[in-house]
């Protein structure tokens, strides 16, 4: 850091890049030794959360939620220290916040990332994708839609976890199955033959009632599926946006009287702390919708300022942060 | 790291390895910044080519299974670095090999790569991150630029030093 006295009014673009290479001149005169003790340190540092947290904040500040007093440098904390060479604060403040930044004017800046999921229901979905997985295995590939009635067949399972040694049976089973339904289909009354048919009782195939809730199959009206045309339907039905809106209220209160925010101004010498929520792919692939007509990421943000009643707790600022690529979208919420 | 050092100086000594030098990211950070690198790009000379016709690294990871050390993917791991074995096979290798600088890290000397064939090696190379170096290594000041430009000439990199040269405006 430089002695000489800081005029923020003269800072000019040409001095940033200067000062980044004076910095990175200064940092390769470090001793041998010293500089291989810092890759040690980045090496420790898990690369797929550092990434993420990279890239979402690089791509909030494409979003500039609030052109001004712009960031000019930043990184995520462990880079922070070690590529400047720097001591990091004691543990656990080495680690916190995820962000450091300086702001043109010189202000340093600490930036926590959290994320807006509902932890309980990726679970359940995750769970969910290994049960479908096992079953896929259990069926391996599948052979083109012989069946003349059946356009395609939806399986719904049961949570339980597959054995793989019922494969074999479960595989045969269920196209003794198919074979019998498309071979029933043409019995029943012609308005019938139009829409699916669900099958709940397994009670003839004792493999597929361990593993299956039921099945539904779908008629051929149109243009039959020939491949994946075994699948489990996408989940769906009826959902209620209240409740991702509830879990972006539950951890707004909770992030911003989190006591391990507190001190951290004063340890890592900051001049603000910042909260960052961020609406994700993980949330978008695992949750339910926030969203719903006439409600969009713009309302949520102001359902979620309305939360926090002007009160960030530790946090001088919060902003919540849509980080869906091509909807980008950031909000100061206070 | 020093314990790597040991391991490679004892290869050569027990006649596992004729001359080695490390290149790579291990290498650049000897003159550059520190950055992130995953493992150590340990250069060999000559190459050893077994009866198939292949690079053989038979003894290498025989005499390194002994000392307790096994393969994970393309590495070995030694304590807790992931080295590479990397034939010398172009010869602007084979000569920053042949001429690394032997350098004392935490008391065991070793051979790293000069700036100036750590550079052209780079040019080589050609992949973005390695001509960003080279950039970061002529701006670095470390280089002799005569000799840099008499091993580009001498190993057949005159027209790629050219464009690059041109590319980025440096000469």
């Amino acid at each position: 850091m430089s002695s000489e006295p800081f005029d923020p009014n003269a800072i000019t673009v040409e001095g940033i890049f200067r000062a980044k290479l004076a910095r990175r001149q200064r940092l390769a005169k470090l001793p041998f030794e010293q500089k291989l003790e810092i890759v040690k340190k980045l090496q420790q540092v898990p690369i797929a959360a550092m990434r993420n947290e990279k890239l979402i904040f690089a791509s909030f500040l494409e979003a500039d939620p609030e052109p001004g007093d712009e960031i000019v440098d930043w990184d995520v904390v462990e880079d922070w220290y070690a590529k400047r060479g720097l001591e990091p604060p004691a543990a656990p403040f080495d680690k916190r916040p995820d962000i450091i930044a300086v702001t043109k004017s010189r202000r340093k800046i600490g930036v926590e990332l959290k994320s807006w999921v509902n932890r309980e229901q990726i679970t359940e979905a995750r769970k969910q994708e290994r049960i479908q997985e096992n079953i896929q295995k259990a069926l391996g590939e599948l052979p083109p839609n012989k069946t003349e009635q059946i356009g395609c067949v939806w399986l719904d399972p049961k949570q339980v976890r597959f054995d793989g040694r019922d494969a074999a049976a479960f595989r045969e089973q269920l196209f003794q199955l198919i074979n019998e339904v498309d071979e029933e289909w043409s019995e029943k009354p012609a308005s019938r033959q139009n829409s699916f048919e669900d099958r709940r009782d397994f009670s003839r195939f004792s493999v597929l009632k361990k593993y299956l809730k039921g099945a539904r199959f779908h008629p051929a009206t149109r243009s039959p599926l020939n491949h994946g045309w075994i699948l489990f339907p996408s989940p769906g039905g009826h959902y209620s946006p209240n409740e991702m809106r509830e879990t972006l209220k539950t951890a707004l209160l909770a992030h911003r009287s989190d006591k391990k925010y507190k001190g951290l101004r004063t340890n890592v010498g900051l001049d603000e702390v910042y909260l960052l929520v961020h609406y994700d792919f993980k949330a978008f692939a695992y949750n339910t919708p926030f969203d719903a007509p006439g409600f969009g990421f713009e309302h949520a943000a102001e359902f979620a300022a309305r939360v926090l009643d002007d009160s960030g707790g530790y946090f001088d600022r919060i902003y919540l942060f849509h980080f869906l690529s091509g909807q980008e979208e950031a909000y100061r919420l206070l | 790291m020093e314990k790597v050092l040991q391991v490679l100086n004892r290869m050569q000594a027990d006649g596992v390895i004729a001359k080695f030098a490390i290149g790579g990211g291990i290498a650049t950070i000897r003159y550059l910044e520190a950055h992130l690198t995953d493992d150590i790009d340990v250069f060999i000379s000559p190459v050893v080519v077994g009866d198939n016709g292949l690079v053989s690294f038979g003894r290498i990871y025989k005499y390194l299974q002994e000392l307790g050390y096994y393969p994970e993917r393309e590495y070995i791991k030694i304590e807790d670095w992931l080295v590479q074995f990397v034939p010398a096979s172009e010869s602007v290798q084979e000569e920053a090999v042949e001429q690394a600088d032997r350098v004392a890290f935490a008391g065991v000397y070793t051979l790293i790569f000069s700036a100036e064939h750590l550079a052209a090696e780079l040019l080589r190379s050609g992949r973005p991150k390695d001509h960003a170096r080279v950039v970061a290594l002529l701006e670095s000041e470390q280089m002799d630029m005569t000799a840099f430009r008499d091993i580009v000439t001498r190993h057949g990199l005159a027209e790629t030093w050219k464009k690059f040269s041109s590319q980025y405006d440096l000469e």
